[in-house]
């Protein structure tokens, strides 16, 4: 870590960011507590849930510009450090001697299981917002502005590349206000070192999660590249056919989800000289594990008698581990709100013993965006499984605007039945086997 | 089984119902009644003596809040050579948190855990205060922030077992967790929606988990 006058740490990384909120439900999960409004103030929940009242139209501008303050001053990257950014994510962890960790991308299914496995996740990628006026329809401009300023972010980060990502179809109304500079550890950060060094049982197993899902990119430079687009309702064509796009000229790893392989080759080294297996659980796209995750909660749920008959299907950021726990609940996690991961559930229920009740949270992104998947066709797919769908916490006549169930789903949550059996955390051993014999494991320890 | 700071008629009928169902069930006095020591180390130490006294053998020593830091000493206080006195240890919503470490905090948590307690748990447990008196219940509460398991965990050589209730507003579940991780035959157990005083009022969930806990290898 740097000196005085680097920014704090949280003020660095984006509260909306997947790894930043999956991370938070995971740290409230370990320290035995609900993760309510995505880890927010209770005063931020309750103005969320005055202004979600609000017509849309004058929502809008709010939550863009609410959202648009947490970019930070361009001239301010290189005040920016990473070191601390991860120093932050581990010291939020409880402490206690862990019987395994996951390094590497972020995945709420897996935030779920590790949750159940009562064991930490230490993220690949952060989002660090840029604060940025321009017009979303014009990538090109967002590739130079990047080309202007990550030069001072990356000389004062040498462990770290940057993924700078510019969808102006699912963020439309963020990135009209910031740029979006997702940056991966490309080796192990010291403090991720110290604390799997301080924190993991003799001889604990270290999982590094790899989602192997790329992208096309624009490289700008050795360590930093410029992704059109990113993961959701459309493919990558989509987005390069439109105007003012930058022509790729590269593959990378995907900006949100995908894995840094020098942060797996460093892992491994680490591992190798401190006495921890390294198991690979690799796998392509954020979708991939949510089968196998459900699939083993449910068989750990029945193991002590639940009746593990109601699916949860949390979205995005938006879900409890803690609470998906205490009503015994079955997770099936999906990326987000559009038709690949509708199209994953359907596949999963096919798959699946029939569930009496399916309750399944919307995350709402403010923008009826190419490939988005509404209420109507979610509740089509659980009943064609024979099962009751519920959207939990969702004011459907606002969809996908209705901001606000950021600040309800707990409350809806907490109506769920609680579990009734005493209950342990899921063995290591248990976990790994699942994910094995779901074609997950690229090699395990002892096999 | 040992109870909480000077109260046992909460878990009589938990004890009432072991022996119903088979189980061969002893409620020890509870830390600072009359009669038993309020120190938990001495409270602790007194009980392992007496076992090795007696030459006797016990499958599960459960304690109870402050009753578990007695019941980890007496688990940790060597004995004669030979098979150990005690099998195996339950420690049921273990104080104290380290978070809570003083006397005054320690005290903050206990009242804030009486707002989500069953309204039948105080009835049954002032008439045992009664007897105990305050000196005695401030001796308890004195000895029960200097007690740490903690430190005492690694001396403890046969299973321990770490019970957390959910809704503990006393002992945090990160403290229970951590109780288990330290011990190399550590196990959690989260009793779901129940609380402090944890196994009153739940007397057959209690019941199966003893008997299952008994048939662990």
């Amino acid at each position: 870590m740097r000196d005085s006058e680097t920014l704090p740490p949280e003020a660095v990384v984006a509260a909306f960011d997947s790894a930043t909120v999956l991370h938070g439900g995971l740290v409230s999960a370990l320290d035995g507590r609900p993760f309510p409004h995505l880890g927010n103030s209770r005063l931020a929940a309750a103005a969320t849930r005055v202004g979600g009242k609000l017509p849309w139209s004058i929502l809008r501008g709010l939550y863009t510009r609410i959202g648009a303050a947490e970019g930070i001053d361009p001239d301010r990257l290189a005040d920016v450090d990473m070191g601390a950014v991860a120093h932050w994510l581990t010291d939020s962890y409880p402490t206690r001697r862990y019987p395994a960790a996951f390094v590497g991308s972020s995945n709420g299914a897996l935030a779920h299981l590790a949750a159940a496995m009562q064991i930490p996740w230490l993220p690949g990628t952060v989002l660090v917002p840029v604060a940025r006026v321009a017009d979303p329809a014009r990538p090109v401009d967002a590739l130079e502005f990047g080309r202007r300023h990550a030069p001072a972010f990356l000389a004062a980060n040498r462990d770290v590349s940057l993924h700078h990502m510019h969808d102006q179809i699912q963020d439309e109304l963020m990135v009209a206000r910031m740029t979006y500079f997702r940056t991966k550890w490309s080796a192990l950060p010291q403090s991720y070192a110290d604390f799997l060094r301080d924190n993991l049982a003799t001889g604990a197993p270290v999982v590094l999660v790899e989602d192997t899902s790329s992208w096309p990119v624009v490289r700008v430079d050795e360590r930093h590249v410029f992704q059109p687009g990113a993961q959701g309702g459309v493919e990558p064509e989509d987005y390069l056919r439109r105007p003012h796009t930058p022509t790729p000229d590269d593959d990378a790893p995907e900006a949100e989800w995908g894995a840094d392989p020098g942060l797996g080759q460093s892992l491994q080294r680490w591992c190798a000289t401190h006495g921890h297996p390294l198991v690979r659980l690799t796998y392509r796209g954020p979708q991939a594990p949510a089968h196998a995750v459900a699939a083993i909660m449910r068989d750990w749920y029945r193991a002590r008698g639940e009746p593990a008959d109601r699916l949860l299907v949390p979205s995005f950021v938006l879900g409890d581990p803690w609470r998906t726990l205490s009503t015994a609940s079955v997770p099936y996690w999906t990326f987000f709100s559009v038709q690949p991961a509708l199209d994953a559930l359907d596949d999963h229920l096919a798959r699946s013993e029939p569930y009496r009740d399916v309750d399944v949270l919307l995350f709402q992104h403010g923008a009826d965006s190419l490939g988005i998947a509404g209420p109507a066709e979610w509740e089509a797919v659980v009943r064609k499984h024979g099962a009751t769908p519920r959207l939990l916490a969702l004011d459907r006549r606002r969809f996908p605007h209705d901001i606000a169930i950021n600040a309800r789903y707990d409350q809806a949550l907490a109506t769920l039945p609680r579990a009734r059996h005493p209950w342990s955390p899921l063995t290591v051993h248990s976990g790994l086997t699942g994910l094995g014999e779901a074609g997950l494991l690229r090699d395990r320890p002892g096999t | 089984m040992i109870p909480g700071a000077a109260v046992r008629g909460y878990v009589r009928s938990a004890v009432e119902r072991l022996r119903h169902r088979g189980v061969e069930a002893t409620l020890l006095p509870a830390p600072g009644e009359p009669g038993a020591p309020s120190d938990l180390a001495e409270y602790g130490r007194e009980l392992a003596a007496r076992l090795v006294d007696r030459g006797s053998t016990v499958d599960l020593l459960v304690g109870l809040s402050v009753g578990a830091q007695a019941a980890a000493v007496a688990a940790a206080t060597p004995g004669r050579p030979g098979p150990p006195r005690i099998r195996r240890v339950m420690l049921v919503s273990p104080t104290v948190d380290p978070a809570a470490r003083t006397v005054p905090r320690l005290v903050g948590r206990w009242l804030a855990g009486g707002r989500v307690e069953s309204p039948s748990l105080l009835p049954r447990q002032l008439p045992d205060w009664w007897r105990a008196g305050p000196g005695r219940i401030a001796r308890v509460v004195r000895s029960a922030v200097t007690v740490d398991i903690e430190r005492v965990l690694p001396s403890i050589d046969v299973p321990v077992d770490v019970v957390h209730a959910e809704r503990d507003l006393i002992t945090s579940h990160a403290y229970a967790a951590r109780l288990a991780a330290a011990h190399n035959d550590g196990r959690l157990v989260v009793i779901p929606g129940a609380t402090h005083s944890w196994p009153h009022g739940d007397e057959d969930r209690f019941v199966d988990l003893v008997r299952s806990t008994l048939e662990r290898p």
